[in-house]
C-alpha cells in the first residue's frame, strides 16, 4: 500500500482537476473548496510519505515499477529517496498555500483553480519519476497551466511574459529530450529507466554532448545566467500564486534535475563541465544580487534574488562534496519556502498599496505591522540569518565548496553581503518612513496569517533543527557521491 | 487467349462492398430520399462501418490477389481502417454543415467521399504502379469536385481550378516517372521491379523515374516546394472537406510512397533518403514560418499541415522499421488532432454561418468552454507536447532518426515544434485572453460535439497510454521487415 503513495500523491490533483471541470463555473465557493481539499489531501499524503520514509535506506523507496511502453522500454517507475521527499513536501505545501492565498481571486475562478491543481500533477511527478520519458512528460505538463496562469491572471505585460516563458522552457526541454534520446541509444540498453541507464556505458563524447543538451533544458529552468532572461518577466507579470509556484517549485525542477540526472544518471557527461557550472553558479549569485539591488519594483527584486539564491544551489551541486550537496538540497527546500513567502508578502503589499514601486511604499511598519514583521522575518531568513532555514543551506554549500573552489567560495560568500545589503536596504525603504495616507493599510487578515504563520514556523524549525531534513538527505547524497566517485 | 488471374474476393470484400453501398447511396438519393441530408449521411456512415466490419477478418492475414497487384497485409488493413474511420468522422460532421449552408446534392457529396475512400484503400493496398495510380486518381478526382463544392463562391472556384490544374500536372509528372521505371525494368509490380533492379548500378533513368514519382506524391502530401495550392484550397473548400483533404489523402499518399520506395527501390535508398531530408527540412521550416503571420485559421492550419508533412517525411529519411511505425503512429495522431481542430473551426463558424478568422475565436473560452478546452488539447497535440498522441508520433519518428544517426534532423524537427508552438499558442491566446465580441453562448450541434469528444478522448488516451497504438504500429511495421 505504502509503495503507491507517490502515485496517489501525483494523481490526486488530476482527480480534483476533473471534479473542478465538472463543477458549474458559478459555484465559486465549491470550486475553491474542492481545490483546497485536493491540494490539502496531497499535502497530508506527502507528510505521511515523509513520516513513512525509512532513514536507514539510502536507495529508492516506495517504488512502483510497471511496464508502460514496453516497445521502447519506457516504464511507469515512481519512487522517492532523500532528495525527492523534501521537494515533494515543499511542492505540496506551496500549492496548498497558493490555493488559500488565492481565495480572493474572483476572475475566472474555475479556470484558475483548475489550472493550479492541474499544474501540481507535473510538479509532483517530476520529483518522483525515475523513467526518462515519464520525467519528460511531467516536466512538460507544467508548462501549459503555467502559461495560462501567467497569461490570464498576470500583470500588464502578461502575454509577452507568458509566451516568453513557454518558448524558453520549451526550447530547453526539446534539447533535453534530444540528450535523453542520445543516452538512450548509445547505452544500447533499450530502456528509459534512469537507474539502469546510470549503470550503462555510453561513449564519453556522446555523454558529454547529451549532457550539454540536457544542461540547456535544466539551466533554463533553474535559471542559470545567461539563460535567465525569461524569469524577471515571468515572475513579475505572474499573479502572486503563480510566482510562488514558479520560484518555489519550478526552479527546483531544474536544480533537482541536475542532481538526479546530471549527477546520478550521466555523471560522466556532467563532470567535465563541473567547473563551468560552478562558475556560472557564482556569476548567477553575484549578477542576481547586483540586479536585485537596483530594482525599483519589489517583485522584480525578489525575482532577481531567486536567481542569486539558485546560484548557491548550483555551486553546492558543483562542489560534489557531501556538505555542498546536502546544502544544495536543503537550500532547494528552504528557498522554496522562503521565496514563496517573499512573493506572498509582495502580493499582500500590492493588494493594499496597488503598487509595487519601492519608492512609493513607505511606513509599512506603521501601516501594517504584522505584514511588515513577516517581511522582515522572511528577509532575514532569505539572506541567511542563523537559526532560520536559509542559513543552514547556504552555510553547508559554502563549507562544502570551500575545499574545492576556494576563490569562488569567497566570491559567493561576498554575495551574501550583497543579499543582506539589498534586503536590509529594502526593509529600510518600505517598512520605515511615513505611510502614504492614500493607501488603506489593512493589516494581515486571519486567512493570510493562517498560511504565513505555519510557513514561518517551518522556517524556524528547519533553521534550528535541520536534522529533520538532513537526516533524510545525507544518506542519499552520500550514497550518490560514493557511486559517482567524487571529482 | 489471355489467362485471367484468379481473384480472391474475400481480399477485395471491403472495397467491393463500399463501392456497392456507395452506389446504393447514390440511387437512394436519386429515387427515395432526394435531399434528405441526414438520412443519406447516416447511410454513408453505416456503409463505412459495414466495410470496416468486412475488413475485420483480414486483420493479421497476409496474401495477395489480382495477380499480385493487390496486397492484403497488416499495413494495408491498418490504413484501410484509418481511412474508413476518418471518412466516417468527416461525414458525421458534414451533415450539419451541408444543412447549414444549404449545399445542394448532398447525396453526391457523400458518394464522392466514399469513392475517394475506396481510392485510398486501393492506394494503401496496391503493389502495382498502375493500381496505385488508379487509386490515386479516384481519390484526386473526387477531391477536386469536393473542394469546389461551394459552387457559387468565387474564391472557392478559383482555388479549385488551381488545385485541379496543378493536381493534373502532378499526376502527369508522377505517371511520367512511372513510365521511366517501367521502361527500364519492364515491370509495374513493385516486387518485380525490385528484382529487376537487383544488382544493377543506379541508372539515371531509374533515378529520374523515382524522383518524378516522389515529386508527384510530394504534391499530394503538400510538401514544400509543391505546396502553393494548399493554403488557397484549404481556405476555399468546405471546412469538412478541408479536414478530409488535410488528413486522409495525405495518409494514403504516404502509404503508397512507403510501398513504392520500400518494396521497389530499397537499393536506391541512398538517393531517395537524401531527397526526403531536403523535403522534410523545407516543409517544416516553410510550413511553420508561413503559419505564423496567418490571420485565417484555415490558412494557418493549411501551413501547419505542410509542416506536419515535413515531420512525417523525416520517417522516410530514417527509413527503418521504427520509422515506419512512427509514420503510422504519427498519421493516426495527426488524423485525430487535425480532424478535431477542424471540427472546432467548423463549430465556431457554424452559428454565424461563417467566420474563420482568428478574431472569430476571441473569447471562445467564455462562449463555449468545451470547444475552447478541446481546441487547447488539439493544439497542444499538434505542437507535440505530452501527454497527447502528437507527442508520441513525433517521438517515434525522431527516435528512428536519431537511431539512424540523423540526430541533427531530429534537432531541426524539435526546434520546429518550438516554432509551431508560437502560432498554436496564438490561437489559445485568442480563445482565452481576448474578449468575445458577443457574450452569446455558442451552441454546438451534437454531431460536432460527438466527433470532438471522440477525437479528444482518443488523443489523450493514446497520449497517456501509447501502447494501444504503438504496439499495433510496431507490429504492422514488421511488414517491411529487413529494412536497414
Amino acid at each position: 500500500m505504502i509503495k503507491w503513495l507517490p502515485t496517489i500523491i501525483t494523481f490526486l490533483p488530476l482527480l480534483f482537476t476533473l471534479f473542478i471541470i465538472v463543477t458549474p463555473k458559478d459555484k465559486i465557493k465549491a470550486i475553491r473548496i474542492l481545490a483546497a481539499v485536493g491540494t490539502g489531501l496531497v499535502l497530508v499524503a506527502s507528510i505521511v510519505m515523509y513520516l513513512a520514509f525509512d532513514y536507514s535506506n539510502p536507495g529508492f523507496q516506495m517504488s512502483v515499477q510497471v511496464p508502460w511502453i514496453p516497445m521502447i522500454g519506457a516504464e511507469y517507475y515512481m519512487a522517492v529517496d532523500g532528495i525527492s521527499i523534501p521537494l515533494v513536501v515543499v511542492t505540496a505545501l506551496l500549492t496548498f498555500v497558493c490555493i488559500i492565498a488565492s481565495w480572493k481571486i474572483d476572475k475566472r475562478v474555475k479556470e484558475y483553480m483548475g489550472m493550479m491543481v492541474f499544474c501540481e500533477i507535473g510538479m509532483l511527478g517530476v520529483f518522483m519519476a525515475l523513467d526518462f520519458l515519464l520525467f519528460y512528460v511531467f516536466w512538460e505538463i507544467v508548462l501549459i497551466p503555467m502559461y495560462f496562469l501567467i497569461a490570464i491572471w498576470g500583470g500588464p505585460r502578461r502575454e509577452y511574459a507568458a509566451i516568453k516563458f513557454f518558448l524558453f522552457t520549451f526550447i530547453g526541454s526539446v534539447l533535453m529530450l534530444l540528450g535523453i534520446l542520445a543516452v538512450y541509444f548509445y547505452s544500447g540498453e533499450g530502456t528509459f529507466n534512469m537507474m539502469r541507464l546510470a549503470e550503462a556505458t555510453v561513449p564519453p563524447l556522446v555523454l558529454k554532448l547529451a549532457f550539454l543538451g540536457m544542461f540547456v533544458g535544466f539551466a533554463v529552468k533553474v535559471p542559470i545566467v545567461p539563460f535567465h532572461t525569461w524569469l524577471p518577466d515571468a515572475h513579475v507579470e505572474a499573479p502572486t500564486a503563480a510566482s510562488v509556484l514558479l520560484a518555489g517549485v519550478l526552479l527546483k525542477m531544474g536544480t533537482y534535475a541536475f542532481v538526479r540526472i546530471g549527477l546520478q544518471v550521466v555523471p560522466g557527461g556532467m563532470k567535465p563541465f563541473i567547473t563551468m557550472i560552478a562558475v556560472l553558479g557564482v556569476i548567477s549569485i553575484i549578477y542576481g544580487a547586483l540586479c536585485a539591488m537596483v530594482q525599483t519594483d519589489l517583485k522584480k527584486l525578489v525575482a532577481y534574488s531567486s536567481i542569486s539564491h539558485m546560484g548557491y544551489v548550483m555551486l553546492g551541486i558543483a562542489s560534489l562534496t557531501p556538505a555542498g550537496l546536502n546544502g544544495a538540497v536543503l537550500q532547494m527546500f528552504s528557498h522554496g519556502v522562503i521565496t514563496g513567502m517573499l512573493f506572498l508578502v509582495v502580493g499582500l503589499v500590492y493588494e493594499r498599496a496597488k503598487t509595487r514601486d519601492i519608492a512609493k511604499i513607505n511606513g509599512l511598519f506603521v501601516g501594517a505591522t504584522m505584514i511588515s514583521g513577516i517581511w522582515v522575518f522572511t528577509s532575514l531568513a532569505s539572506f541567511g540569518l542563523p537559526s532560520l532555514a536559509g542559513f543552514v543551506g547556504e552555510f553547508l554549500v559554502l563549507i562544502g565548496t570551500f575545499p574545492v573552489y576556494g576563490v569562488m567560495t569567497g566570491i559567493a560568500a561576498a554575495g551574501i553581503i550583497l543579499t543582506a545589503g539589498y534586503l536590509v536596504w529594502t526593509i529600510q525603504r518600505i517598512c520605515f518612513g511615513k505611510p502614504d495616507p492614500e493607501i488603506d493599510w489593512r493589516d494581515a487578515t486571519a486567512r493570510e496569517l493562517s498560511y504565513m504563520v505555519p510557513m514561518m514556523i517551518i522556517i524556524v524549525i528547519v533553521g534550528v533543527y535541520p536534522a529533520l531534513l538532513t537526516n533524510m538527505i545525507t544518506p542519499t547524497t552520500a550514497a550518490l557521491l560514493t557511486k559517482m566517485g567524487g571529482l | 487467349m489471355l489467362a485471367l488471374p484468379k481473384v480472391n474476393y474475400a481480399f477485395l470484400a471491403p472495397e467491393l462492398l463500399l463501392i456497392f453501398l456507395a452506389l446504393m447511396v447514390l440511387i437512394a438519393d436519386l429515387f427515395w430520399w432526394r435531399g434528405r441530408t441526414r438520412v443519406l449521411g447516416w447511410l454513408s456512415v453505416a456503409s463505412l462501418i459495414a466495410a470496416g466490419v468486412v475488413a475485420l477478418p483480414l486483420v493479421g492475414k497476409t496474401g495477395s490477389t489480382l495477380a499480385n497487384a493487390l496486397l492484403v497485409d497488416p499495413f494495408a488493413v491498418f490504413f484501410k481502417m484509418v481511412f474508413l474511420a476518418s471518412t466516417a468522422l468527416i461525414i458525421v460532421v458534414s451533415m450539419d454543415y451541408l444543412a447549414r449552408y444549404k449545399l445542394p446534392s448532398s447525396g453526391e457529396y457523400y458518394v464522392l467521399l466514399l469513392f475517394a475512400t475506396v481510392g485510398m484503400m486501393f492506394m494503401a493496398a496496391s503493389s502495382d504502379l498502375i493500381m496505385i495510380y488508379v487509386g490515386l486518381e479516384l481519390t484526386s478526382i473526387s477531391s477536386y469536385i469536393l473542394a469546389g463544392y461551394h459552387k457559387t463562391d468565387a474564391r472557392s472556384n478559383e482555388s479549385v481550378l488551381k488545385y485541379f490544374i496543378l493536381g493534373l500536372i502532378a499526376s502527369g509528372i508522377m505517371l511520367y516517372g512511372f513510365t521511366f521505371i517501367y521502361g527500364f525494368t519492364g515491370q509495374t509490380e513493385l516486387g518485380a521491379i525490385a528484382n529487376a533492379l537487383r544488382g544493377e548500378s543506379a541508372s539515371l533513368a531509374v533515378i529520374v523515374g523515382v524522383m518524378f514519382a516522389i515529386a508527384g506524391f510530394a504534391f499530394k502530401v503538400a510538401s514544400v516546394p509543391f505546396h502553393q495550392w494548399v493554403p488557397d484550397v484549404y481556405e476555399g473548400a468546405p471546412t469538412p472537406i478541408t479536414a478530409f483533404l488535410s488528413v486522409a489523402p495525405k495518409a494514403a499518399a504516404f502509404a503508397a510512397l512507403a510501398r513504392i520506395l520500400f518494396l521497389a527501390f530499397p537499393d536506391f535508398a541512398g538517393y531517395w533518403k537524401m531527397i526526403f531530408i531536403l523535403l522534410a527540412i523545407a516543409s517544416m521550416f516553410i510550413g511553420n514560418l508561413m503559419a505564423i503571420p496567418q490571420k485565417n485559421i484555415k490558412r494557418m492550419l493549411a501551413y501547419s499541415s505542410i509542416a506536419h508533412a515535413g515531420y512525417i517525411m523525416v520517417a522516410f529519411a530514417a527509413a527503418n522499421e521504427r520509422a515506419i511505425a512512427g509514420l503510422l503512429i504519427y498519421i493516426v495522431a495527426y488524423v485525430l488532432m487535425n480532424i478535431g481542430a477542424f471540427v472546432v473551426v467548423l463549430a465556431v463558424a457554424h452559428q454565424r454561418g461563417g467566420g474563420e478568422e482568428l478574431t472569430d475565436f476571441n473569447g471562445l473560452s467564455k462562449r463555449s468552454p468545451f470547444l475552447a478546452l478541446s481546441m487547447v488539447v488539439f493544439l497542444v497535440a499538434l505542437t507535440g507536447l505530452p501527454p497527447t498522441a502528437g507527442f508520441w508520433g513525433k517521438l517515434w519518428i525522431f527516435l528512428a532518426a536519431v537511431d539512424k544517426g540523423l540526430w541533427w534532423l531530429a534537432l531541426i524537427g524539435f526546434l520546429n515544434s518550438v516554432i509551431s508552438l508560437y502560432y498554436y499558442v496564438n490561437v489559445i491566446r485568442h480563445m482565452y485572453l481576448f474578449e468575445p465580441d458577443t457574450e452569446e453562448a455558442l451552441s454546438t450541434p451534437a454531431t460536432f460535439s460527438g466527433v470532438i469528444w471522440i477525437t479528444v478522448l482518443a488523443t489523450l488516451l493514446i497520449g497517456v497510454y501509447p501502447p494501444i497504438l504503438t504496439d499495433v504500429a510496431e507490429t504492422v511495421a514488421r511488414v517491411f521487415g529487413g529494412l536497414g
